[in-house]
């Protein structure tokens, strides 16, 4: 247990990583980084999971992969603006698939869903078995980043000032654009994921808002990917808005609960790290779950002790 | 217009396990570590210039040429494979407060390769120590129509290009710490010598295999500059990487080719997972020959019988190719029947 568990040490813990200006300037931009994603993952995930597509961003993050591939084939490198346009192609394609199942046969959101990715998926990999074993192209490589490299990641310039790590900036302007398009879609977002009526006789097009939502999923799943990995993609979609549910049940204050929720992710996350020697990504999705756990169990909202304590009859009043 | 409704928490409850699960999943492959001694070392120490390398053949490339000038942090572990690395927390911090950051480079990293390579506008002083050969030494796989050549970069099991490496790393840390010039000087005499011995070494117990027998059939396509070194020829049912798996084709095929050449042993790798050539070991009714060490050095517990009767520990570059020919010569050598 002690192997898995190192004793505490405070000062090197929560003091050494902003002892000098270097170590500063490189762990800000880590902890930065892991804001970033969790906050624009976080709140394009309040609308994903009040959709019920929680598992949209999953079915994305693997529906990308033909995207690669023939973005891959068709300019033959590995540069990174083909790819990022190929992977938002294909994600995009794979959620109109999805959709288009959905409503034109019988199936099941979730059974269209598991349908579309797993065929995207084998069909990049048959695309790059075809394109011979000795390519050193597999996601793992390319696109998967780790969050620890971010500053180590090439600059952008301004001229010849340095403006910052690209991946840094990419995911600093992919969360002003959500930001953005949630302040002005604001109205047309929450009439179409609530009433979905209620939009067609506002004159709503609730396919064009549908389609802008899982464009802007696509781009920040991409973006963030590149930068810090999968897992943490995934798991940031889903757990700030399903957190902050346990508390409010406003789509404003669960919006506004992404923010300090991912400056508590990503602290908690790099110390934690330190503390046990291991993947800040990991580490991160650990502290989550853990703020999960202790929302759903003191939640005011459906919490297990609000509702055993509290509001036994509304729960009884709802499974009857 | 509320967000809750009172269904949503058995959808909650899936969704918190199935992430919990990925989680921890995560978290423990991130945590395994290499061996006890580098447990509880703090990575970096104030006093010694620190060097931190990546693979274990570069940490044992840079011991022996520095011996204990310096202060080695090394990121992967005996048994690590490099292809699928992940970096800890500790690791980060022991980059960034490196004075020296010695990686191998032709991707063997994956997507640390590349970040070291840019490490250098950081700040921060990266060697890539494959970087100074010459591309007619290095083995560029047949890719088909692609006009992309990546490298293979297992370039250490060919013994010169092995020395080169010690050589072209020698002249930068030279560079680097002019003051420990001639002890850098004298410690690559010493270890190109010993490369040069277990070479000769290696040819002669080579001729023990007879000639329709010289085939190694591996996991993973690592040994092509071994074969080339050696006189094989080098059969592998994955790729370069071992990020790709192997196609039924690929596995058919390399079935057809044990069984029409009767080939008497295939051999798996410490660092790939030894479930698929173990099957087709079953189904070619061929043995199993041994372990090999590819891509990554074993633990300094294991030794084998070397030149001279002297016994080489595994975690060095030496023991490596003593145990990996005495293990192929052993299996190869048997007539077929």
């Amino acid at each position: 247990m002690t192997e898995f568990f190192p004793p505490l040490d405070f000062s090197d813990t929560f003091w050494a990583p902003w002892a000098t200006q270097k170590d500063f300037a490189w762990n800000a931009q880590i902890v930065g980084m892991g804001i970033m994603v969790s906050l624009s993952c976080g709140l394009i995930g309040s609308f994903i999971v009040a959709r019920k597509l929680a598992l949209m961003g999953d079915a994305i993050s693997h529906g990308i992969l033909p995207g690669l591939a023939i973005a891959f084939i068709t300019t033959q490198s590995n540069a990174l603006f083909p790819m990022f346009i190929g992977a938002c192609g294909a994600g995009l394609l794979c959620s109109f698939c999805i959709e288009w199942l959905h409503k034109k046969t019988p199936l099941k959101m979730d059974a269209a869903l598991g349908l579309t990715f797993t065929s995207f998926f084998a069909l990049g990999v048959l695309l790059i078995t075809q394109m011979g074993n000795n390519t050193h192209i597999d996601p793992e490589c390319l696109l998967y980043g780790e969050i620890g490299f971010t500053p180590l990641a090439e600059s952008i310039y301004w001229g010849s000032v340095e403006i910052g790590s690209r991946p840094l900036l990419s995911i600093g302007l992919v969360t002003l654009v959500i930001i953005l398009t949630i302040t002005v879609f604001y109205k047309q977002l929450m009439v179409t994921s609530f009433d979905q009526t209620l939009s067609v006789s506002l004159g709503l097009s609730v396919r064009t808002i549908h389609y802008g939502l899982m464009l802007v999923l696509a781009i920040t799943i991409v973006a963030s990917f590149e930068s810090v990995g999968v897992i943490l993609v995934i798991a940031m979609l889903i757990f700030p808005s399903t957190t902050a549910s346990f508390f409010f049940t406003r789509m404003p204050a669960i919006l506004l609960c992404s923010f300090p929720l991912s400056i508590f992710y990503s602290f908690g996350g790099f110390f934690l790290a330190r503390w046990l020697d291991c993947s800040i990504a990991g580490s991160m999705v650990v502290v989550a779950m853990v703020c999960f756990g202790i929302a759903w169990l003191l939640g005011t909202e459906n919490g297990i002790l609000t509702n055993l304590f509290f509001r036994k009859r509304t729960i009884l009043d709802h499974s009857n | 217009m509320t967000f809750n409704n009172p269904n949503k928490s058995n959808v909650f409850i899936k969704l918190f396990i199935y992430n919990t699960t990925l989680a921890l999943l995560f978290l423990t492959i991130s945590c395994e570590r290499g061996p006890k001694e580098d447990l509880n070392v703090i990575a970096i120490d104030n006093e010694k210039t620190n060097i931190v390398v990546t693979t274990t053949h570069i940490r044992d490339l840079v011991q022996k040429i520095t011996g204990n000038r310096f202060r080695i942090h090394s990121l992967m572990g005996p048994g690590v494979d490099p292809h699928i690395y992940k970096p800890t927390s500790r690791d980060i911090l022991a980059i960034t407060k490196a004075d020296i950051v010695v990686f191998h480079g032709m991707m063997l990293e994956g997507k640390l390769s590349e970040v070291l390579s840019s490490g250098e506008k950081k700040g921060i002083f990266t060697f890539n120590a494959t970087a100074g050969l010459p591309n007619e030494q290095i083995i560029f796989p047949d890719q088909g129509d692609g006009n992309i050549q990546y490298p293979d970069p297992h370039v250490w099991f060919d013994p010169k290009i092995w020395s080169t490496v010690a050589r072209e790393f020698t002249k930068m840390i030279s560079d680097f710490d002019p003051a420990g010039k001639n002890f850098y000087k004298k410690n690559l005499k010493l270890f190109t010598d010993e490369i040069l011995l277990i070479e000769n070494w290696a040819t002669a117990q080579m001729k023990n295999i007879p000639q329709s027998n010289k085939k190694l059939v591996t996991s993973h396509d690592a040994f092509q500059y071994f074969g080339r070194a050696m006189g094989l020829e080098v059969i592998a049912l994955q790729g370069v990487s071992t990020t790709t798996e192997a196609g039924l084709g690929d596995r058919a095929s390399l079935v057809d080719l044990i069984k029409q050449q009767n080939i008497p042993a295939i051999f798996i790798e410490s660092s790939v997972n030894p479930g698929a050539i173990e099957e087709i070991a079953k189904e070619c009714k061929v043995t199993v020959g041994g372990e090999l060490f590819s891509d990554a050095l074993g633990s300094k517990d294991h030794s084998s019988v070397g030149p001279g009767g002297r016994l080489f520990t595994a975690n060095t570059w030496s023991g490596m190719m003593v145990h990996n020919v005495s293990t192929i010569v052993k299996a190869l050598r048997q007539k077929t029947l």
